[in-house]
């Protein structure tokens, strides 16, 4: 059987979905095609365990876009984010660094330390604050092609020369050093007590196969920094019900607008007749057909999988090639009877409803990356743990709790074995980590779920596992994502788009891509249909 | 008490270069040297009796050519040699994989271990070569200011644009891609041999302590391919007589222009008169004055050590304090009977010998630096000039310096006042040189080693850095020494920087020094027509 549509989208990933919502909304007639039983990719909310309600892969927003919350309405379609206002770090002699919301109670947090960082404290958020809002505007626009500097491309830069020489010199500088340091370099700079300058890093390296001290890993530091919830940058949230109410909210919004969304569609091949899209092929043999094909699958399956490599430019092959993915991060998500006790800061209290950040010293965190470099998982690894129940009491029966851990460095490829034979193992390497700050924690555990990088590329199809699509380095950022000369969402096939984490300007629960790229499908459809008009 | 138009702090040389240019267009200029050497770490000094040996520098490929022709240094006795071999890796029990000059040769050796890569190597010299070349123009031409920039500094500044535009979109974003990727990602993408690949990588380590899984060794990987020489990814090329017969051309140049070169001279301070710099104060007690000064030190040690930092304001202390000056190289040099018993050694020794058997070995080494440890299996690069220069030794006997990486500057749990850091690492070098280059040993008959300590006593190198501040993404171009100040200028009026701690940084390049001239020479012309103006 087939049916005609305006726009395919392959994958029903929160960029998919966003990306639908606004072609729909344009008037296309918009069809989302997923693999998997249940919408969102990595952006999902599964209840693996009876009662118990796992974000089971991403876990925090910060990063949406307040315009695409607004445009596509998405509190009315039940978006809720609840704010996570605190951050703490337990040390392992039974100290700990607690910063929350209150302005005055971090401050003397940190004085216990060092009076001197507390007094820097401030400067340094508003410093941040100032280069994250100088690099927001690249958020917002589809990035110039040097490649071919056509007229687009050269107003482009010229946007570019303008916007960034409007900044005041010392800002530009500090933007410039931020795009090339190594985050415990730049934090060097600010902070002398090493427990802070270690938890702060931490935001440098979540989702790259990088080190604290590893060049590059300030600029992923303000990538994380640029998380806007009402104007107020490095709020993260926790969206009610978990992470996938988001893709559920925008799917909403999507299917409001008229976009048809099919789940268990897995999308096999797409067809291309002389150098022009026609539609896909799905895993069952039907066939559907569109003028325009948007993936928002990562690089490699867009360009290497869903189509024939003759379709593509040798250039651009060898590039996607060239695309690095290399994930180094897996989940640990756990049932619990009660809720965690951390010696540092013992009870029920509001650290609980903050993130938990197993980051104890700089040299701590570049140990856990060193495991990962030679092939094996941290020993004493990385974790950022949210208790998701303790913010949203739905997430749980009443009374237990599910603990969410974010763990670095688990890379992709093991030196030794396999994921599928070193899972548990690793599990029980990470709960040991845990217990060395909450005693009690393998007593109330009712159930664990590992999630292996191996695993989020099997369930999601991220490549390696990359949560971004592919890492957040400057060889792969802007007109480089995901390579020189097809940054601009389009691709040598006519009507093939990208509109994945893979492009500019990348990846987290962000939906920038998506909806830049429907800009790019936009304008071209438009284009068509006035020189239909003309004809 | 004359006074001269520059004094110049140090005869390093990018200083010289510096002060011979200034002469040339006509200055009274006088250069103070602390040592009695000129040349800085590119001197070439009598440590075993009767030897020449290159103290610091080995190699002179990345040494600017138009700085040779506009000061006739062939004229004052330079002379390059080009040795057959560029540069051989050590893989164990005598075994080695050497990479020649002539490049047959060396597709047929690459051939031996992976026709793959022989197949491809040729290409990589010319891609190398391509995007050297592209950067080449970025480095010759002054820093791009973009901020506080006058329009017509601006128009300046397409100027290296439109010629490096002229090389092509596709090598200028080609080489926005390159830069940043560690070396490893770099190599991984053109080669499969493992000792290739570290052979190849050992030259992205020089100037910072990251290994070559860390962003940015591309860059210096490319840094150290600009040499005109390069073949096809690093320079094998030295001075006939030693590095310090190019620093005493320099010199010669400089005093055949004019200018007085004097050593044993130390600047204790750089004398400053509300906000403008007006000479400087030997150790002696003599006071020299210039209408300006020109310092070939480090930036912190001139900023902090020579001008004071009362004197600037403290938003600029906290820069100078925050550049990062990371000595991780320790130099053995070595006296020999004869050479190491390996195969045709006369021929496969001629350039650069490094231990660097594959990338890992190198990312395992920068680890203990990391960690503020010295490698305990290290990687070296060892030069032995008296193979084509035998004069520099007497009856027969060779010298060799041997670079170490990594031996931290500051150690974490020792020091290098102490004598067990400098026995335990002498020890770790000679076993590696037991395994990869057997019976070296046999033939030692003195040696000296030089910590990073001993760079910054003996040769006033901060942090025994002899980058002048670390080659990373982060302090070069118009961050280089510091962000606002890459014009060789200073916020003390009068008083400019000249040294490898300015763009475009370290090696034996003389390009600071030349920029540098050029800047101070402009400043002086626009002063000039000011003056007529009013």
């Amino acid at each position: 059987m087939t049916r005609k549509y305006d726009v395919i989208v392959v994958g029903g990933g929160h960029n998919g979905l966003v990306h639908a919502a606004y072609l729909a909304r344009a008037g296309l007639d918009v069809c989302v095609l997923e693999a998997r039983p249940l919408l969102g990719g990595a952006t999902v909310t599964e209840e693996i365990f009876p009662g118990f309600r796992y974000s089971v892969f991403s876990y925090v927003v910060s990063l949406m876009r307040p315009e695409i919350i607004r445009e596509l309405e998405l509190p009315r379609h039940g978006l809720t984010i609840l704010p996570l206002e605190s951050t703490l770090t337990p040390l392992p002699d039974g100290n700990r660094l607690y910063r929350d919301a209150d302005h005055y109670r971090s401050w003397r947090e940190i004085a216990r330390f060092s009076v001197r960082d507390a007094e820097a404290y401030d400067d340094y958020g508003r410093s941040l604050f100032h280069m994250a809002r100088a690099v927001k505007y690249l958020l917002g626009i589809v990035p110039p092609d040097p490649t071919r500097l056509g007229p687009g491309d050269i107003s482009g830069l010229l946007g570019l020369a303008k916007h960034f020489l409007g900044l005041e010199s010392e800002q530009f500088h500090m933007l410039a050093k931020l795009m090339t340091m190594s985050a415990a370099d730049f934090l060097e700079e600010w902070f002398e007590t090493d427990v802070l300058k270690a938890t702060m890093s931490a935001s440098g390296i979540i989702g790259t196969f990088l080190g604290p001290r590893s060049p590059g890993t300030a600029y992923v530091l303000l990538h994380h920094y640029m998380g806007e919830i009402d104007g107020h940058f490095r709020a993260w949230g926790f969206a009610k019900g978990g992470t996938g109410a988001v893709a559920e909210a925008i799917a909403s919004a999507a299917r409001e607008a008229g976009a048809e969304i099919r789940t268990d569609a897995p999308v096999q091949q797409v067809l291309v007749r002389n150098g022009r899209v026609t539609g896909v092929a799905l895993a069952n043999g039907d066939e559907l057909h569109a003028k325009v094909v948007s993936s928002s699958l990562d690089p490699r399956r867009t360009f290497l999988d869903l189509v024939e490599e003759r379709e593509l430019p040798d250039e651009l092959v060898r590039g996607v090639r060239a695309f690095r993915f290399r994930g180094s991060s897996a989940k640990v998500n756990l049932a619990l009877d009660a809720a965690p006790d951390f010696t540092c800061m013992p009870g029920f209290g509001p650290h609980l409803r903050g993130a938990v950040s197993i980051s104890p010293s700089i040299d701590y965190l570049e140990r856990a990356y060193d495991d990962a470099k030679y092939g094996d998982y941290s020993k004493e690894p990385y974790i950022d743990i949210v208790i998701p129940s303790a913010i949203d009491p739905g997430m749980a029966p009443p009374g237990k709790h599910v603990m969410s851990c974010f763990v670095q460095y688990a890379p992709y490829e093991l030196r030794e074995g396999n994921w599928d034979d070193r899972r548990e193992a690793f599990g029980d390497t990470v709960i040991d980590t845990l217990a060395q700050y909450v005693p009690d924690l393998k007593d109330i555990i009712l159930h664990r779920q590992v999630v292996t990088p191996l695993d989020i590329e099997r369930t999601t199809g991220l490549s390696q596992g990359n949560i971004f699509q592919g890492e957040l380095t400057p060889s792969q950022l802007f007109f480089l994502r995901p390579v020189a000369g097809y940054a601009r969402y389009r691709t040598p096939v006519r009507g093939y788009y990208q509109c994945g984490s893979g492009t500019h300007p990348g990846g987290g629960i962000m939906g920038a891509p998506g909806r830049l790229a429907a800009t790019a499908v936009l304008a071209d459809v438009g284009r068509g249909r006035r020189r239909g008009r003309g004809r | 008490m004359k006074t001269y138009d520059a004094v110049v702090v140090g005869a390093g040389h990018n200083a010289l270069v510096t002060a011979a240019m200034l002469a040339d267009a006509g200055w009274k200029v006088v250069v103070l040297e602390r040592r009695e050497v000129v040349g800085g770490a590119a001197a070439t000094e009598e440590i075993f009796p009767g030897c020449r040996v290159n103290v610091g520098a080995q190699d002179a490929g990345l040494f600017q050519r138009d700085i040779v022709s506009d000061l006739g240094l062939h004229a004052y006795g330079l002379e390059w040699v080009h040795p057959p071999a560029v540069a051989t890796s050590l893989t164990g029990g005598g075994e080695a994989l050497t990479l020649w000059r002539d490049s047959g040769r060396t597709h047929d050796e690459i051939a031996r271990r992976s026709p793959v890569d022989a197949s491809r190597f040729s290409d990589w010299a010319d891609y190398l070569r391509s995007v050297a070349r592209a950067l080449r123009v970025v480095l010759s031409h002054p820093a791009p200011v973009l901020h506080g920039a006058t329009a017509k500094e601006r128009i300046r500044l397409l100027r290296p644009l439109l010629q490096a535009g002229r090389l092509g979109k596709r090598n200028m974003v080609e080489l926005l891609r390159v830069l940043p990727l560690p070396a490893r990602d770099l190599l991984d993408d053109w080669f499969t041999n493992d000792v290739l690949k570290g052979l190849l990588g050992s030259s992205a380590l020089p100037g910072a302590r990251h290994g070559p899984s860390a962003m940015g060794g591309a860059f210096r990987m490319l840094y150290h391919a600009t040499g005109s020489e390069a073949c096809g990814f690093r320079s094998s090329v030295f001075v006939k007589g030693g590095i310090g017969a190019l620093s005493d051309a320099l010199a010669s140049a400089a005093r055949a222009g004019g200018a007085e070169v004097r050593t044993g001279a130390e600047v204790e301070r750089i004398l400053v008169e509300d906000g403008v710099a007006t000479g400087v104060l030997l150790a002696g007690g003599e006071e020299i004055s210039a209408r300006c000064v020109v310092s070939g030190a480090d930036p912190r040690r001139t900023f902090f050590g020579l001008v004071g930092a009362p004197l600037l304001g403290p938003e600029f202390n906290r820069k100078v304090g925050n550049i990062q000056l990371r000595g991780t190289t320790a130099t053995l040099h070595l006296l020999l009977e004869g050479l190491p018993p390996i195969p045709d050694a006369a021929q496969r020794l001629s350039g650069h010998t490094v231990v660097a058997p594959d990338l890992e070995y190198l990312e395992r080494a920068s680890d203990d630096a990391k960690y503020g440890r010295c490698s305990d299996r290290p990687h070296l690069d060892m030069v032995i000039p008296t193979l084509h220069d035998p004069e520099l030794a007497p009856d027969g006997r060779h010298l060799a310096s041997v670079q170490i990486r990594y031996a931290p500057y500051r150690l974490r749990s020792a020091s290098w006042e102490d004598d067990p850091p400098r026995a335990a690492l002498l020890a770790s070098v000679l076993n590696v040189f037991d395994q990869c280059l057997p019976g070296l040993r046999e033939q030692i008959v003195d040696h000296r080693l030089l910590t990073p300590l001993d760079l910054e006593t003996e040769y006033g190198l901060t942090g025994g850095d002899e980058y002048h501040g670390q080659m990373g993404l982060d302090q070069l171009l118009f961050l280089r020494p510091i962000a606002g100040w890459s014009r060789y200028r200073t916020p003390v009026e009068k008083l400019f920087l000249c040294g490898s701690g300015t763009h475009p940084g370290g090696g034996v390049t003389g390009a600071p020094g030349r920029l540098a001239a050029r800047e101070i020479l402009r400043d002086r012309g626009q002063a000039a027509r000011l003056g007529r103006q009013t």
